[in-house]
C-alpha cells in the first residue's frame, strides 16, 4: 500500500487516539460512540437493550481488533500489498475514523461539496477527513477492479 | 447469534408447522443515510454481506441515499440481528423491526 512516511505518522497518531476512545469510559449520550454503536431500534427500548446484551462486547472487540490489525501494519513500515483481511480491515476502520470525526466535525451533506481552506488551521480537521475518504475510496475501487 | 429468552426453553423437537404459521420474513433490517459514509463503500458492504449483485446493491445505497433509508433484509429475528450486528461492525446505521 502506498502511504508516504507522514501518511503512516499521520495514521497512526489516529488509530492511537481511535483506540483511546474505544478503551475510555462512556459518557452517555456521547455521539460519537452512539454513531459507532448504533441502537438497533429506533422505537423499542428493549429491542435494543437485548440487542447491546447479545453484540455488545462482540462489537467492541471486533472494532478494538480492526484498529489494531491496521495498527501492525503501520508499525512495521513494510508497505507491502494489503492481504484481503487487511484490505477489509482498513475499509472498516476508515469507516469508523470517519465517523468518529465526522460526528465531532458536526459534518453534513454539505459538507463534502467543497474542500477545506489549507491554510486556515481551523479547516484540518475536515482537511483529514476529506483525505482519509480519499484514501477509502481508492481501496474500495482497487477492490472492485 | 440467539435471543435471550431464559424463561422459554425451547422444545427439542419443535414441528415444522409451527415455522410455517408466522411470516415468512417477519423482521426486516433497516440502513438509515447518513451525511458521512461513502456510497462506493455502502455498496461495497451490502455486496459483500449480503451477497447482492452490483446492481442490486447499487439501488439499495442509492434508495438509502435518496430516500433516507432502506429495507436491505427480512428474515428471522435471529438473522435480522446478525445482520445489524454486521452492518454495524461496518460502520453502517442499520435497526431492526418487526414488520407490520
Amino acid at each position: 500500500m502506498a502511504l508516504t512516511e507522514e501518511e503512516g505518522e499521520l495514521l497512526k497518531g489516529i488509530v492511537r487516539e481511535y483506540l483511546e476512545l474505544l478503551e475510555a469510559d462512556r459518557e452517555p449520550g456521547d455521539p460519537v460512540m452512539a454513531r459507532l454503536f448504533p441502537s438497533a431500534s429506533i422505537d423499542d427500548p428493549t429491542l435494543e437493550a437485548d440487542f447491546r446484551e447479545l453484540a455488545g462486547d462482540d462489537l467492541l472487540s471486533h472494532k478494538r481488533q480492526t484498529a489494531e490489525r491496521v495498527l501492525e501494519y503501520l508499525d512495521a513500515r513494510d508497505r507491502r500489498p494489503l492481504t484481503e483481511e487487511e484490505q477489509e480491515a482498513w475499509l472498516v476502520l476508515l469507516t469508523d475514523l470517519r465517523l468518529a470525526m465526522g460526528v465531532r466535525l458536526g459534518v453534513t451533506d454539505e459538507t463534502f461539496d467543497s474542500f477545506p481552506n489549507p491554510s486556515d488551521p481551523a479547516q484540518w480537521p475536515l482537511a483529514v477527513l476529506h483525505y482519509l475518504g480519499s484514501l477509502q475510496e481508492s481501496l474500495v475501487t482497487a477492490l472492485d477492479a | 447469534m440467539t435471543s435471550a429468552a431464559p424463561s422459554k426453553p425451547e422444545t427439542i423437537d419443535r414441528p415444522d408447522q409451527d415455522e410455517v404459521a408466522e411470516p415468512q420474513f417477519p423482521w426486516v433490517v433497516i440502513v438509515w443515510n447518513d451525511p458521512i459514509n461513502l456510497m462506493s463503500y455502502v455498496t461495497y458492504v451490502f455486496q459483500k454481506l449480503f451477497g447482492y449483485s452490483r446492481e442490486k446493491a447499487t439501488k439499495l445505497m442509492l434508495d438509502v441515499h435518496h430516500r433516507g433509508r432502506a429495507v436491505v433484509s427480512a428474515g428471522p429475528r435471529e438473522k435480522a440481528e446478525m445482520d445489524v450486528y454486521r452492518l454495524h461492525a461496518h460502520g453502517l446505521w442499520a435497526t431492526m423491526t418487526k414488520d407490520a
